[in-house]
């Protein structure tokens, strides 16, 4: 028999903690990041039978999903900062020109006129293209995602409707994040308008991350690692003194 | 991957913080410059790495029911500039104008080019144009003749003045302002004044009065730095730096119990 399996069974572990680690690591980096949404991790038994005991359950670590319930709402008293008080997302074009979903609402115009998010994504109207603003002295959302601005060039202050926001509804559990980092629905579909989603304006929402659950987390999979580590050097020691006994 | 995914998460975490603190102390140095804007930190999560495919094959039959998708950290995308206007400071002084609007003055820079400032602290210089603190002319030029008694700058921005010897004023010229589509898009580039950018857009001129607001003689603007929210969020800042170190610490304190018990 060569080396006991139990030692990759124990590095498995250990190693698996390390990306859990890095999980909550990067919950923590984000805290301050504007509708970033909690990321879960966890850990999932994947039994490898063959002949022989049933020893071998590997385990793996995934991403069951994200918290998505709400993030501190920040007071900025900017027209353009927009959160979502109750469920709900905007939809935004991410890298891949795919529409995503995200609760990030700390709006900007860019050097095209359009309204883009802090993350540079532009917003996304209900026919699902791009919302692109006059030159205007000032813009308004209202409550349903309606854009008004009042333009450069008017002369009375009447602000005149451009625009609406697309916000949608999906079921949270169908979501999944993609590598841009928007959420999309899993099957790939994209999410119909809803109109049951509500804006305020002046406050965006920060991250949901609570950092000392983070932490918590963190310290448990430390030892969890530990505990790996642990098992790996029993197996050596073991291996070293059965080699003692028979003169190897 | 390098040592442990999470200590290049850690560190991206750390500088972000860091930079963030930094931009809170410089608002806060610059609570009494004249029309200085506050900056806000913009953080992005980093891409995400897709480890595992949600549904892969595992074994057999067996699909993952959700995959393995690991976030990289954090980055400071941006400063926003905040452009609220700030307090009116009244100091009397003629040649002291502050912009009641959007609007920015135009100033031309040592090499020609024109750049932008709020900061309407001007004097005059040996020939008497109207130049700011910098001694950088004001565009369009505008000179003041030596022997004159008294300068106005009317809201709409025509200069005036009145002449020894005579009882009415003399029109010199008209300042005019400048407006951007997306002010934030502007670049500071240090002693209050600011370069046009792709994002800002191109200037659009207007004699004062329309959009660009109007001109106030007398006053300037003050920082528009608010010092308790200011402290409050370096507390927050200091808090979020800390939680980074300490991922940090635990992801060493494993390696090192690796090191220890493998070595």
């Amino acid at each position: 028999m060569s080396i006991d399996k139990a030692i990759y069974v124990a590095i498995s572990g250990a190693a698996e903690a390390q990306r859990e680690q890095a999980i909550h690591a990067n919950n923590i980096a984000n805290n301050n990041t504007a509708g970033f949404r909690k990321e879960y991790a966890s850990q999932k038994a994947l039994p490898v039978y063959n002949s022989g005991l049933p020893t071998r359950v590997y385990s793996a670590t995934y991403t069951p999903g994200n918290d998505f319930s709400q993030g501190n709402i920040i007071e900025t008293n900017n027209n353009l900062h927009i959160y979502l008080p109750g469920d709900g997302f905007f939809a935004v074009q991410g890298n891949n020109g795919v529409e995503g979903y995200t609760r990030r609402g700390d709006l900007q115009i860019d050097q095209y006129g359009q309204l883009i998010n802090g993350n540079g994504y532009p917003m996304l109207n209900a026919g699902g293209s791009a919302v692109v603003l006059p030159p205007s002295k000032n813009v308004n959302i209202s409550v349903n995602g309606e854009v008004f601005v009042t333009p450069l060039n008017a002369t009375n202050d009447n602000m005149v409707l451009v625009d609406q926001l697309k916000l949608v509804n999906p079921d949270v559990k169908l979501l999944k994040q993609s590598n841009d980092t928007l959420f999309r629905l899993q099957d790939g579909t994209i999410a119909p308008n809803a109109d049951n989603v509500g804006v305020r304006s002046g406050a965006y929402e920060s991250s949901n991350v609570n950092t000392v659950d983070e932490l918590m987390a963190m310290i448990n999979s430390v030892r969890r690692l530990e505990m790996g580590l642990k098992v790996v050097s029993a197996v050596k020691d073991n291996a070293q003194s059965s080699s003692g006994l028979l003169g190897i | 991957m390098s040592m442990h995914p999470a200590l290049g998460i850690g560190q991206s975490g750390l500088l972000a913080q860091q930079l963030n603190l930094a931009n809170t102390a410089n608002d806060l140095a610059n609570v009494n410059t004249t029309a200085y804007k506050s900056s806000k930190a913009t953080f992005q999560d980093l891409p995400y790495q897709v480890l595992r495919q949600p549904g892969a094959l595992v074994d057999g039959d067996a699909r993952l029911p959700s995959g393995l998708v690991l976030g990289t950290g954090v980055r400071l995308a941006s400063l926003e500039k905040d452009f609220t206007a700030g307090d009116r400071k009244q100091t009397d002084n003629p040649l002291n104008v502050m912009i009641d609007g959007p609007g920015f003055f135009q100033i031309q820079n040592t090499d020609g080019t024109l750049s932008y400032t709020r900061d309407g602290s001007f004097s005059l210089d040996s020939v008497g144009d109207i130049v700011t603190a910098d001694g950088l002319l004001l565009m369009p030029n505008i000179v003041v003749p030596n022997n004159t008694e008294k300068i106005m700058i009317s809201p709409l921005g025509v200069v005036s003045v009145i002449l020894p010897g005579s009882s009415t004023a003399q029109q010199l010229g008209t300042i005019e302002l400048a407006t951007f589509v997306n002010q934030g898009g502007l670049e500071p580039i240090g002693n209050n004044r600011y370069l046009q950018t792709d994002a800002s857009g191109q200037p659009a001129l207007n004699n004062p009065g329309t959009d660009c607001g109007v001109l106030v003689q007398g006053a300037l603007e003050s920082s528009n730095v608010n010092v308790v929210q200011s402290l409050v969020s370096m507390i927050e800042e200091q808090r979020a730096y800390e939680a980074n170190a300490k991922v940090l610490e635990h992801v060493d304190q494993s390696l090192q119990f690796a090191i220890q018990v493998l070595g």
